[in-house]
Protein backbone atom coordinates (compact mmCIF):
# COMPACT_ATOMS: atom_id res chain seq x y z
CA UNK A 1 0.00 0.00 0.00
CA UNK A 2 2.98 1.68 1.06
CA UNK A 3 4.63 1.70 -2.24
CA UNK A 4 0.98 2.23 -4.62
CA UNK A 5 0.81 6.10 -2.49
CA UNK A 6 4.79 6.90 -3.31
CA UNK A 7 4.18 5.77 -6.62
CA UNK A 8 1.08 7.71 -7.20
CA UNK A 9 3.10 10.64 -5.64
CA UNK A 10 6.31 10.39 -7.95
CA UNK A 11 3.70 10.40 -10.91
CA UNK A 12 1.87 13.58 -9.76
CA UNK A 13 5.82 15.36 -9.31
CA UNK A 14 6.60 14.11 -12.91
CA UNK A 15 3.72 15.54 -14.57
CA UNK A 16 3.86 18.48 -12.67
CA UNK A 17 7.45 19.08 -13.32
CA UNK A 18 6.74 18.25 -16.77
CA UNK A 19 4.17 20.98 -16.53
CA UNK A 20 6.90 23.64 -14.98
CA UNK A 21 4.09 24.32 -12.75
CA UNK A 22 6.55 24.50 -10.00
CA UNK A 23 9.33 26.03 -11.66
CA UNK A 24 10.22 29.75 -10.75
CA UNK A 25 10.86 31.87 -13.50
CA UNK A 26 11.68 35.11 -14.26
CA UNK A 27 11.44 36.48 -17.84
CA UNK A 28 10.35 32.90 -18.86
CA UNK A 29 8.31 30.34 -19.03
CA UNK A 30 6.06 31.68 -22.17
CA UNK A 31 6.43 31.48 -25.63
CA UNK A 32 7.32 35.58 -25.76
CA UNK A 33 7.48 35.11 -30.05
CA UNK A 34 4.07 34.02 -30.51
CA UNK A 35 2.50 36.57 -28.07
CA UNK A 36 4.87 39.69 -30.23
CA UNK A 37 3.71 37.90 -33.63
CA UNK A 38 0.61 37.73 -32.60
CA UNK A 39 0.52 41.58 -31.22
CA UNK A 40 2.29 42.90 -34.21
CA UNK A 41 -0.38 40.94 -36.81
CA UNK A 42 -3.26 42.70 -34.71
CA UNK A 43 -1.90 45.70 -34.85
CA UNK A 44 -1.33 45.46 -38.00
CA UNK A 45 -4.80 44.34 -38.94
CA UNK A 46 -6.50 46.96 -37.17
CA UNK A 47 -3.99 49.52 -38.87
CA UNK A 48 -4.87 48.30 -42.01
CA UNK A 49 -8.82 48.72 -41.94
CA UNK A 50 -8.78 51.72 -40.13
CA UNK A 51 -6.29 53.41 -43.44
CA UNK A 52 -8.46 51.46 -45.76
CA UNK A 53 -11.34 54.06 -44.33
CA UNK A 54 -9.42 56.92 -44.43
CA UNK A 55 -8.47 56.46 -47.58
CA UNK A 56 -11.72 55.98 -49.09
CA UNK A 57 -12.99 59.73 -47.26
CA UNK A 58 -9.25 60.97 -48.90
CA UNK A 59 -11.23 59.56 -52.55
CA UNK A 60 -14.66 61.31 -52.01
CA UNK A 61 -14.53 64.73 -53.97
CA UNK A 62 -15.40 66.72 -50.52
CA UNK A 63 -11.78 68.56 -49.90
CA UNK A 64 -9.65 67.80 -47.64
CA UNK A 65 -8.61 70.05 -44.61
CA UNK A 66 -11.61 72.60 -46.01
CA UNK A 67 -12.66 73.56 -42.54
CA UNK A 68 -13.32 77.11 -41.50
CA UNK A 69 -10.76 76.08 -38.16
CA UNK A 70 -8.95 73.11 -37.77
CA UNK A 71 -7.12 72.21 -34.73
CA UNK A 72 -4.12 69.78 -35.81
CA UNK A 73 -1.67 68.02 -32.42
CA UNK A 74 0.93 66.51 -33.30
CA UNK A 75 1.99 62.80 -31.74
CA UNK A 76 3.91 64.27 -29.20
CA UNK A 77 1.15 66.11 -28.35
CA UNK A 78 -0.71 62.96 -27.37
CA UNK A 79 2.14 61.54 -25.79
CA UNK A 80 2.51 64.36 -23.47
CA UNK A 81 -1.07 64.25 -22.49
CA UNK A 82 -0.48 59.99 -21.81
CA UNK A 83 2.66 60.75 -20.30
CA UNK A 84 0.34 61.82 -17.27
CA UNK A 85 -1.13 58.20 -16.68
CA UNK A 86 2.64 57.03 -15.70
CA UNK A 87 2.91 55.67 -12.31
CA UNK A 88 -0.61 55.60 -12.31
CA UNK A 89 -2.40 52.91 -10.67
CA UNK A 90 -5.83 50.71 -10.98
CA UNK A 91 -7.22 47.35 -10.57
CA UNK A 92 -7.40 45.09 -13.42
CA UNK A 93 -9.94 42.59 -11.22
CA UNK A 94 -10.42 41.92 -7.96
CA UNK A 95 -7.20 40.39 -6.90
CA UNK A 96 -5.16 42.11 -9.59
CA UNK A 97 -3.39 45.78 -9.34
CA UNK A 98 -2.05 47.39 -11.69
CA UNK A 99 0.78 50.37 -12.04
CA UNK A 100 1.35 52.13 -14.88
CA UNK A 101 5.25 52.01 -16.05
CA UNK A 102 5.12 53.88 -19.70
CA UNK A 103 2.51 54.70 -22.04
CA UNK A 104 2.90 55.58 -25.74
CA UNK A 105 0.68 56.85 -28.66
CA UNK A 106 1.53 55.77 -32.17
CA UNK A 107 -0.67 58.23 -34.76
CA UNK A 108 -0.76 56.42 -37.82
CA UNK A 109 -2.98 56.94 -41.06
CA UNK A 110 -6.45 56.52 -39.97
CA UNK A 111 -5.52 55.34 -36.55
CA UNK A 112 -4.15 55.83 -33.23
CA UNK A 113 -2.49 53.22 -30.73
CA UNK A 114 -1.35 54.12 -27.43
CA UNK A 115 0.81 50.86 -25.88
CA UNK A 116 0.16 50.65 -21.95
CA UNK A 117 2.99 48.88 -19.74
CA UNK A 118 0.97 47.64 -17.03
CA UNK A 119 2.82 46.10 -14.23
CA UNK A 120 0.14 43.97 -12.86
CA UNK A 121 -0.19 42.40 -9.47
CA UNK A 122 -1.89 39.48 -8.32
CA UNK A 123 -2.67 39.34 -4.78
CA UNK A 124 -3.74 36.10 -4.55
CA UNK A 125 -1.38 34.23 -6.55
CA UNK A 126 2.04 36.38 -5.65
CA UNK A 127 2.66 36.92 -9.20
CA UNK A 128 3.95 40.41 -10.99
CA UNK A 129 3.21 40.24 -14.69
CA UNK A 130 4.57 42.72 -16.78
CA UNK A 131 2.09 43.40 -19.82
CA UNK A 132 1.41 45.37 -23.30
CA UNK A 133 -1.87 46.84 -23.18
CA UNK A 134 -2.79 47.98 -26.50
CA UNK A 135 -5.49 50.75 -26.98
CA UNK A 136 -6.68 52.42 -29.71
CA UNK A 137 -7.60 56.03 -29.83
CA UNK A 138 -10.87 57.10 -29.96
CA UNK A 139 -11.47 61.25 -30.11
CA UNK A 140 -15.23 61.91 -29.70
CA UNK A 141 -17.04 64.83 -29.76
CA UNK A 142 -18.73 65.72 -26.67
CA UNK A 143 -20.81 69.22 -26.26
CA UNK A 144 -17.56 70.80 -26.82
CA UNK A 145 -15.40 68.99 -25.50
CA UNK A 146 -13.32 66.76 -27.35
CA UNK A 147 -13.48 62.94 -25.64
CA UNK A 148 -10.30 60.94 -25.75
CA UNK A 149 -10.91 57.70 -25.02
CA UNK A 150 -8.99 54.13 -25.19
CA UNK A 151 -10.33 51.12 -25.98
CA UNK A 152 -7.90 47.93 -25.32
CA UNK A 153 -8.25 45.76 -27.77
CA UNK A 154 -4.95 43.37 -26.78
CA UNK A 155 -3.06 42.31 -23.82
CA UNK A 156 0.14 40.47 -24.29
CA UNK A 157 2.72 39.18 -21.53
CA UNK A 158 6.11 40.61 -22.16
CA UNK A 159 7.61 39.45 -18.98
CA UNK A 160 6.87 38.00 -15.62
CA UNK A 161 8.92 39.08 -12.50
CA UNK A 162 7.84 37.29 -9.99
CA UNK A 163 5.73 34.36 -9.24
CA UNK A 164 5.20 31.18 -9.95
CA UNK A 165 4.76 29.97 -13.33
CA UNK A 166 1.33 28.06 -13.26
CA UNK A 167 0.28 31.26 -11.49
CA UNK A 168 1.67 33.27 -14.02
CA UNK A 169 -0.15 31.66 -16.84
CA UNK A 170 -3.27 31.59 -14.28
CA UNK A 171 -2.99 35.60 -13.81
CA UNK A 172 -2.21 35.78 -17.78
CA UNK A 173 -4.77 33.90 -19.48
CA UNK A 174 -7.41 35.60 -17.01
CA UNK A 175 -6.46 38.71 -18.20
CA UNK A 176 -6.42 37.98 -22.24
CA UNK A 177 -9.84 36.10 -21.41
CA UNK A 178 -11.16 39.09 -19.63
CA UNK A 179 -13.47 41.05 -21.62
CA UNK A 180 -11.45 43.68 -22.99
CA UNK A 181 -15.07 45.87 -22.68
CA UNK A 182 -15.05 45.42 -18.93
CA UNK A 183 -11.18 46.46 -18.80
CA UNK A 184 -12.38 49.81 -20.39
CA UNK A 185 -13.74 50.74 -17.63
CA UNK A 186 -10.63 51.01 -15.74
CA UNK A 187 -9.40 53.24 -18.40
CA UNK A 188 -11.23 56.35 -18.03
CA UNK A 189 -11.90 58.96 -20.78
CA UNK A 190 -10.34 62.16 -21.04
CA UNK A 191 -11.67 65.36 -22.13
CA UNK A 192 -9.91 68.12 -23.78
CA UNK A 193 -12.32 70.81 -23.26
CA UNK A 194 -12.12 72.94 -27.19
CA UNK A 195 -13.25 75.84 -25.77
CA UNK A 196 -11.41 77.88 -28.18
CA UNK A 197 -12.81 81.48 -26.44
CA UNK A 198 -15.95 81.73 -28.94
CA UNK A 199 -15.88 84.98 -28.40
CA UNK A 200 -13.63 87.79 -30.10
CA UNK A 201 -14.05 91.28 -27.99
CA UNK A 202 -13.59 94.73 -30.42
CA UNK A 203 -11.97 96.92 -27.82
CA UNK A 204 -13.99 100.42 -28.03
CA UNK A 205 -12.16 103.69 -28.00
CA UNK A 206 -12.43 107.26 -28.02
CA UNK A 207 -10.42 109.40 -30.35
CA UNK A 208 -10.02 113.33 -30.36
CA UNK A 209 -9.30 114.71 -33.81
CA UNK A 210 -7.95 118.65 -34.06
CA UNK A 211 -7.75 119.72 -37.68
CA UNK A 212 -10.08 122.35 -39.73
CA UNK A 213 -12.90 120.47 -37.97
CA UNK A 214 -12.69 118.73 -34.61
CA UNK A 215 -14.22 116.19 -33.80
CA UNK A 216 -14.56 112.99 -31.54
CA UNK A 217 -15.18 109.60 -32.79
CA UNK A 218 -16.49 106.78 -30.16
CA UNK A 219 -15.94 103.58 -31.39
CA UNK A 220 -18.63 101.45 -28.67
CA UNK A 221 -16.82 98.20 -27.66
CA UNK A 222 -18.23 95.05 -29.02
CA UNK A 223 -18.19 91.13 -29.14
CA UNK A 224 -18.30 88.89 -31.57
CA UNK A 225 -19.64 85.63 -30.20
CA UNK A 226 -19.14 82.64 -32.64
CA UNK A 227 -19.82 78.73 -32.06
CA UNK A 228 -17.58 76.21 -33.75
CA UNK A 229 -18.65 72.68 -34.65
CA UNK A 230 -16.85 69.33 -34.90
CA UNK A 231 -17.08 67.82 -38.92
CA UNK A 232 -14.59 65.50 -38.63
CA UNK A 233 -12.05 63.93 -36.48
CA UNK A 234 -9.18 62.45 -38.74
CA UNK A 235 -5.57 60.56 -38.05
CA UNK A 236 -2.92 60.83 -39.92
CA UNK A 237 0.53 59.39 -39.74
CA UNK A 238 2.05 61.66 -36.76
CA UNK A 239 -0.97 63.82 -36.25
CA UNK A 240 -4.86 64.48 -35.35
CA UNK A 241 -7.04 66.90 -37.57
CA UNK A 242 -10.70 68.47 -36.17
CA UNK A 243 -11.88 70.19 -38.60
CA UNK A 244 -14.31 72.40 -37.30
CA UNK A 245 -17.44 74.31 -39.11
CA UNK A 246 -18.53 77.96 -38.08
CA UNK A 247 -21.99 77.44 -37.16
CA UNK A 248 -23.56 80.86 -35.42
CA UNK A 249 -22.17 84.57 -35.46
CA UNK A 250 -23.98 87.25 -33.22
CA UNK A 251 -22.66 90.71 -32.53
CA UNK A 252 -23.39 92.28 -28.88
CA UNK B 1 -15.74 -7.56 6.44
CA UNK B 2 -16.11 -3.85 7.45
CA UNK B 3 -12.73 -3.00 7.71
CA UNK B 4 -12.27 -4.47 4.01
CA UNK B 5 -14.91 -2.36 2.83
CA UNK B 6 -14.25 0.82 5.21
CA UNK B 7 -10.36 0.09 2.89
CA UNK B 8 -11.73 0.08 -0.40
CA UNK B 9 -14.20 3.06 0.50
CA UNK B 10 -10.97 4.43 1.41
CA UNK B 11 -8.86 3.43 -1.41
CA UNK B 12 -11.39 4.50 -4.08
CA UNK B 13 -11.97 8.31 -2.19
CA UNK B 14 -8.25 8.57 -2.47
CA UNK B 15 -7.59 7.77 -6.07
CA UNK B 16 -10.63 10.05 -6.72
CA UNK B 17 -8.69 12.76 -4.99
CA UNK B 18 -5.55 12.42 -6.45
CA UNK B 19 -7.20 12.09 -10.39
CA UNK B 20 -9.07 15.07 -9.61
CA UNK B 21 -6.17 17.04 -8.69
CA UNK B 22 -4.10 15.87 -12.05
CA UNK B 23 -6.86 16.76 -13.76
CA UNK B 24 -6.83 20.34 -12.24
CA UNK B 25 -2.98 20.45 -12.72
CA UNK B 26 -3.15 19.43 -16.24
CA UNK B 27 -6.15 22.20 -16.67
CA UNK B 28 -4.16 24.79 -15.36
CA UNK B 29 -1.39 23.83 -17.71
CA UNK B 30 -3.83 24.41 -20.63
CA UNK B 31 -1.81 26.87 -23.09
CA UNK B 32 -3.49 30.48 -24.26
CA UNK B 33 -4.95 29.87 -27.86
CA UNK B 34 -2.56 32.37 -29.79
CA UNK B 35 -2.06 31.81 -33.46
CA UNK B 36 0.97 30.02 -34.32
CA UNK B 37 4.17 32.56 -35.30
CA UNK B 38 4.21 31.26 -38.93
CA UNK B 39 0.57 32.00 -38.86
CA UNK B 40 1.04 35.42 -37.29
CA UNK B 41 4.30 35.99 -39.76
CA UNK B 42 2.39 35.97 -42.99
CA UNK B 43 -0.53 37.81 -42.00
CA UNK B 44 2.19 40.61 -40.92
CA UNK B 45 3.86 40.40 -44.63
CA UNK B 46 0.34 40.38 -45.92
CA UNK B 47 -1.04 43.16 -43.95
CA UNK B 48 2.47 45.23 -44.17
CA UNK B 49 2.41 45.08 -47.99
CA UNK B 50 -0.75 46.43 -48.45
CA UNK B 51 -0.18 49.13 -45.43
CA UNK B 52 2.35 50.32 -47.62
CA UNK B 53 0.65 51.03 -50.70
CA UNK B 54 -2.10 52.87 -48.95
CA UNK B 55 -0.16 54.42 -46.55
CA UNK B 56 1.98 55.92 -49.89
CA UNK B 57 -1.48 57.39 -51.23
CA UNK B 58 -2.70 59.24 -48.03
CA UNK B 59 0.72 60.69 -47.32
CA UNK B 60 0.96 61.87 -51.05
CA UNK B 61 -2.97 63.61 -50.45
CA UNK B 62 -1.88 64.90 -46.87
CA UNK B 63 1.36 66.05 -47.97
CA UNK B 64 0.36 69.81 -47.79
CA UNK B 65 -0.76 69.15 -43.66
CA UNK B 66 2.49 69.81 -41.91
CA UNK B 67 2.61 70.38 -37.68
CA UNK B 68 5.50 72.33 -36.91
CA UNK B 69 4.66 72.40 -32.71
CA UNK B 70 1.87 70.45 -30.47
CA UNK B 71 -0.60 72.46 -31.55
CA UNK B 72 -1.50 74.18 -34.82
CA UNK B 73 -4.71 75.98 -35.30
CA UNK B 74 -5.84 77.31 -38.56
CA UNK B 75 -8.15 79.50 -39.30
CA UNK B 76 -9.57 80.64 -42.89
CA UNK B 77 -9.95 83.87 -44.48
CA UNK B 78 -13.43 83.12 -45.18
CA UNK B 79 -14.19 82.41 -41.90
CA UNK B 80 -13.15 85.53 -40.82
CA UNK B 81 -15.20 87.73 -43.71
CA UNK B 82 -18.28 85.68 -42.40
CA UNK B 83 -17.52 87.08 -38.75
CA UNK B 84 -16.78 90.62 -40.28
CA UNK B 85 -19.96 90.83 -42.47
CA UNK B 86 -22.36 90.14 -39.47
CA UNK B 87 -20.41 92.72 -37.28
CA UNK B 88 -21.20 95.02 -40.93
CA UNK B 89 -24.47 94.10 -41.01
CA UNK B 90 -25.63 93.80 -37.05
CA UNK B 91 -26.53 97.09 -36.74
CA UNK B 92 -26.80 100.93 -38.57
CA UNK B 93 -25.13 102.72 -35.69
CA UNK B 94 -21.42 101.28 -35.61
CA UNK B 95 -19.31 104.87 -34.65
CA UNK B 96 -20.92 108.10 -33.72
CA UNK B 97 -18.99 110.71 -34.84
CA UNK B 98 -19.60 114.12 -32.29
CA UNK B 99 -18.94 117.41 -33.92
CA UNK B 100 -16.91 120.01 -31.30
CA UNK B 101 -16.90 123.65 -30.96
CA UNK B 102 -15.01 124.41 -34.07
CA UNK B 103 -14.00 128.42 -34.11
CA UNK B 104 -13.99 129.97 -37.99
CA UNK B 105 -14.97 127.01 -40.53
CA UNK B 106 -15.43 129.64 -42.58
CA UNK B 107 -14.49 132.75 -42.25
CA UNK B 108 -14.51 136.14 -44.73
CA UNK B 109 -13.25 139.04 -44.51
CA UNK B 110 -14.92 141.80 -46.16
CA UNK B 111 -14.73 145.99 -47.16
CA UNK B 112 -17.51 147.15 -47.65
CA UNK B 113 -17.35 151.21 -48.29
CA UNK B 114 -14.43 151.86 -45.77
CA UNK B 115 -15.92 149.15 -43.24
CA UNK B 116 -14.11 146.14 -42.64
CA UNK B 117 -16.30 142.99 -41.41
CA UNK B 118 -15.79 139.10 -41.27
CA UNK B 119 -18.26 136.85 -42.42
CA UNK B 120 -17.65 133.29 -40.58
CA UNK B 121 -19.47 130.44 -39.58
CA UNK B 122 -18.58 128.85 -36.49
CA UNK B 123 -19.51 124.62 -35.55
CA UNK B 124 -21.32 124.93 -32.46
CA UNK B 125 -22.26 121.06 -31.90
CA UNK B 126 -23.14 117.98 -33.86
CA UNK B 127 -23.54 113.82 -34.67
CA UNK B 128 -23.75 111.61 -37.12
CA UNK B 129 -24.26 108.08 -36.16
CA UNK B 130 -22.03 106.17 -38.90
CA UNK B 131 -22.57 102.49 -39.92
CA UNK B 132 -20.04 100.16 -41.19
CA UNK B 133 -21.45 99.28 -44.38
CA UNK B 134 -18.78 96.70 -44.80
CA UNK B 135 -15.24 95.31 -43.78
CA UNK B 136 -13.78 92.95 -45.85
CA UNK B 137 -10.46 91.02 -45.53
CA UNK B 138 -9.02 90.59 -48.68
CA UNK B 139 -5.59 89.63 -48.55
CA UNK B 140 -3.71 87.13 -46.00
CA UNK B 141 -0.33 87.36 -46.41
CA UNK B 142 3.40 88.40 -45.11
CA UNK B 143 1.96 88.33 -41.59
CA UNK B 144 -0.28 91.59 -42.52
CA UNK B 145 -4.20 91.36 -43.04
CA UNK B 146 -5.02 93.69 -44.97
CA UNK B 147 -9.37 95.02 -45.56
CA UNK B 148 -11.63 97.17 -46.79
CA UNK B 149 -13.20 99.09 -44.78
CA UNK B 150 -16.37 101.00 -45.91
CA UNK B 151 -18.33 103.11 -43.39
CA UNK B 152 -20.76 106.32 -44.13
CA UNK B 153 -23.63 107.93 -42.49
CA UNK B 154 -25.58 111.29 -41.41
CA UNK B 155 -26.47 113.75 -38.74
CA UNK B 156 -27.04 117.16 -38.20
CA UNK B 157 -24.99 119.91 -37.14
CA UNK B 158 -25.82 123.60 -35.43
CA UNK B 159 -23.63 126.29 -36.56
CA UNK B 160 -23.69 130.08 -36.08
CA UNK B 161 -21.88 132.95 -37.53
CA UNK B 162 -22.33 136.33 -39.16
CA UNK B 163 -23.33 137.71 -42.44
CA UNK B 164 -22.88 140.88 -42.66
CA UNK B 165 -22.75 141.94 -38.93
CA UNK B 166 -25.98 140.07 -38.76
CA UNK B 167 -25.43 137.05 -36.10
CA UNK B 168 -27.43 133.86 -36.80
CA UNK B 169 -27.45 130.34 -35.97
CA UNK B 170 -29.02 127.06 -38.00
CA UNK B 171 -29.18 123.60 -38.34
CA UNK B 172 -27.95 121.70 -41.39
CA UNK B 173 -27.41 117.91 -42.51
CA UNK B 174 -24.27 116.45 -42.45
CA UNK B 175 -23.24 113.62 -44.83
CA UNK B 176 -19.89 111.54 -44.22
CA UNK B 177 -18.34 108.58 -45.95
CA UNK B 178 -15.39 107.13 -45.67
CA UNK B 179 -13.64 104.21 -48.46
CA UNK B 180 -10.23 102.74 -47.98
CA UNK B 181 -7.82 100.05 -47.73
CA UNK B 182 -6.48 98.95 -44.33
CA UNK B 183 -3.71 96.59 -42.73
CA UNK B 184 -3.55 94.67 -39.44
CA UNK B 185 0.07 93.39 -38.61
CA UNK B 186 -0.41 89.92 -37.45
CA UNK B 187 1.37 89.64 -33.88
CA UNK B 188 1.97 87.17 -31.66
CA UNK B 189 1.29 87.65 -27.95
CA UNK B 190 2.80 84.95 -25.45
CA UNK B 191 -0.71 84.81 -23.64
CA UNK B 192 -2.52 82.67 -26.54
CA UNK B 193 -3.93 85.44 -28.76
CA UNK B 194 -3.04 86.78 -31.95
CA UNK B 195 -2.99 90.57 -32.32
CA UNK B 196 -4.12 92.36 -34.93
CA UNK B 197 -2.33 95.35 -34.14
CA UNK B 198 -3.64 98.35 -36.77
CA UNK B 199 -1.48 99.26 -39.29
CA UNK B 200 -1.04 103.68 -39.04
CA UNK B 201 -2.41 104.83 -42.55
CA UNK B 202 -4.35 108.36 -42.95
CA UNK B 203 -7.51 108.42 -44.07
CA UNK B 204 -9.87 110.85 -45.90
CA UNK B 205 -13.66 111.33 -44.21
CA UNK B 206 -15.28 112.79 -46.80
CA UNK B 207 -17.73 115.67 -45.35
CA UNK B 208 -20.80 117.01 -46.89
CA UNK B 209 -23.30 120.10 -45.96
CA UNK B 210 -24.85 123.24 -46.98
CA UNK B 211 -24.92 126.28 -44.64
CA UNK B 212 -27.42 128.42 -45.44
CA UNK B 213 -26.67 131.67 -42.90
CA UNK B 214 -29.06 134.79 -44.10
CA UNK B 215 -28.87 133.58 -47.59
CA UNK B 216 -25.45 133.14 -47.36
CA UNK B 217 -25.34 130.06 -49.30
CA UNK B 218 -22.29 127.81 -49.13
CA UNK B 219 -22.21 124.18 -49.79
CA UNK B 220 -19.05 122.58 -47.97
CA UNK B 221 -17.03 120.05 -48.64
CA UNK B 222 -14.25 118.78 -46.79
CA UNK B 223 -12.17 115.74 -46.19
CA UNK B 224 -11.18 115.25 -42.75
CA UNK B 225 -7.85 113.13 -42.49
CA UNK B 226 -8.52 110.38 -39.68
CA UNK B 227 -5.93 108.23 -38.30
CA UNK B 228 -6.89 104.51 -38.91
CA UNK B 229 -4.86 103.09 -35.61
CA UNK B 230 -6.29 105.95 -33.57
CA UNK B 231 -9.60 104.82 -33.82
CA UNK B 232 -9.52 101.02 -33.75
CA UNK B 233 -7.73 99.90 -31.50
CA UNK B 234 -5.72 96.54 -31.63
CA UNK B 235 -7.59 93.38 -31.27
CA UNK B 236 -6.83 90.41 -29.42
CA UNK B 237 -8.32 86.65 -31.16
CA UNK B 238 -8.07 84.36 -28.71
CA UNK B 239 -6.45 81.45 -30.31
CA UNK B 240 -5.14 78.60 -27.17
CA UNK B 241 -7.24 75.73 -26.02
CA UNK B 242 -8.38 75.10 -23.04
CA UNK B 243 -5.65 76.00 -19.89
CA UNK B 244 -6.85 73.23 -17.56
CA UNK B 245 -8.08 69.70 -18.02
CA UNK B 246 -9.07 67.44 -15.14
CA UNK B 247 -7.49 64.43 -15.82
CA UNK B 248 -9.21 61.42 -14.44
CA UNK B 249 -7.38 59.04 -12.94
CA UNK B 250 -8.05 54.95 -12.17
CA UNK B 251 -7.24 54.19 -8.54
CA UNK B 252 -6.85 50.72 -6.47
CA UNK B 253 -9.28 52.06 -3.65
CA UNK B 254 -11.84 52.95 -6.43
CA UNK B 255 -14.51 50.44 -8.33
CA UNK B 256 -14.44 50.45 -11.87
CA UNK B 257 -15.19 53.56 -13.29
CA UNK B 258 -14.98 55.38 -10.99
CA UNK B 259 -12.03 57.81 -10.91
CA UNK B 260 -9.60 60.65 -9.08
CA UNK B 261 -9.93 63.94 -10.87
CA UNK B 262 -7.02 65.59 -11.10
CA UNK B 263 -6.82 68.89 -12.81
CA UNK B 264 -4.34 69.63 -14.40
CA UNK B 265 -2.52 73.00 -15.62
CA UNK B 266 -1.57 73.53 -19.87
CA UNK B 267 0.96 75.69 -20.36
CA UNK B 268 1.47 76.87 -23.92
CA UNK B 269 5.29 78.10 -25.02
CA UNK B 270 6.93 78.78 -28.51
CA UNK B 271 3.79 80.01 -30.05
CA UNK B 272 4.11 81.68 -33.23
CA UNK B 273 1.49 83.39 -35.19
CA UNK B 274 1.53 83.83 -39.04
CA UNK B 275 -0.18 84.00 -42.52
CA UNK B 276 0.19 81.14 -44.45
CA UNK B 277 -1.70 80.44 -47.73
CA UNK B 278 -4.27 82.91 -46.88
CA UNK B 279 -4.72 81.55 -43.55
CA UNK B 280 -4.19 82.48 -40.31
CA UNK B 281 -1.97 80.32 -38.57
CA UNK B 282 -1.00 79.79 -34.63
CA UNK B 283 0.74 77.35 -33.12
CA UNK B 284 2.24 76.77 -29.82
CA UNK B 285 3.88 73.65 -27.87
CA UNK B 286 2.46 72.38 -24.94
CA UNK B 287 3.61 71.24 -21.64
CA UNK B 288 1.19 69.95 -18.69
CA UNK B 289 1.63 70.03 -15.02
CA UNK B 290 -0.52 68.73 -12.11
CA UNK B 291 -2.30 71.19 -10.02
CA UNK B 292 -1.19 70.96 -6.28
Amino acid sequence: MKFSYTFIISIITLILSGCTVVEHIAGVGFDSEQFEKARESKILELRLKSAEKLSKRMELNSPLFDYDLSVAFNEEMVNKLLAQYKDATGMLDDATDYVIKDVKAKLENGSAIASFELLAHNETHNVDVLLLLDCLILIDEEKKDLVLKVEPFNISPITTTRGVYSAAKEIINKMIKLNLANLNKSLPPLKIPLNIENKIPIPGNKTDIKSKINLTIVNPERNIKFNLKIKEILFFKEKIVVGLGLEKVEVE
Amino acid sequence: MINLITNYNLRITVFGIIFLLILLFLSSCSTIELPPVEESNKKIIEYRTQLQEIDKFINSKNAELKTEKDVDIKVQKEMLNRMLAVLANNRKEDLTILFLKTKNLIKDDKKVLGIEYTNFVDIDKGQVKMDLKSLKLIRLEKNKMEAIIEIGGNGDISLSGKNTGISASISSGVDLYLKDNVEFKIENSNDGNIILRPIPKKMKLKTKFTIELLKWNIPWREEIELEFSDIISPISVPMSLATEIDFPFPSKSKKPGQFNYIPCKINFFDTKALTESENLIWMANINIMKIK
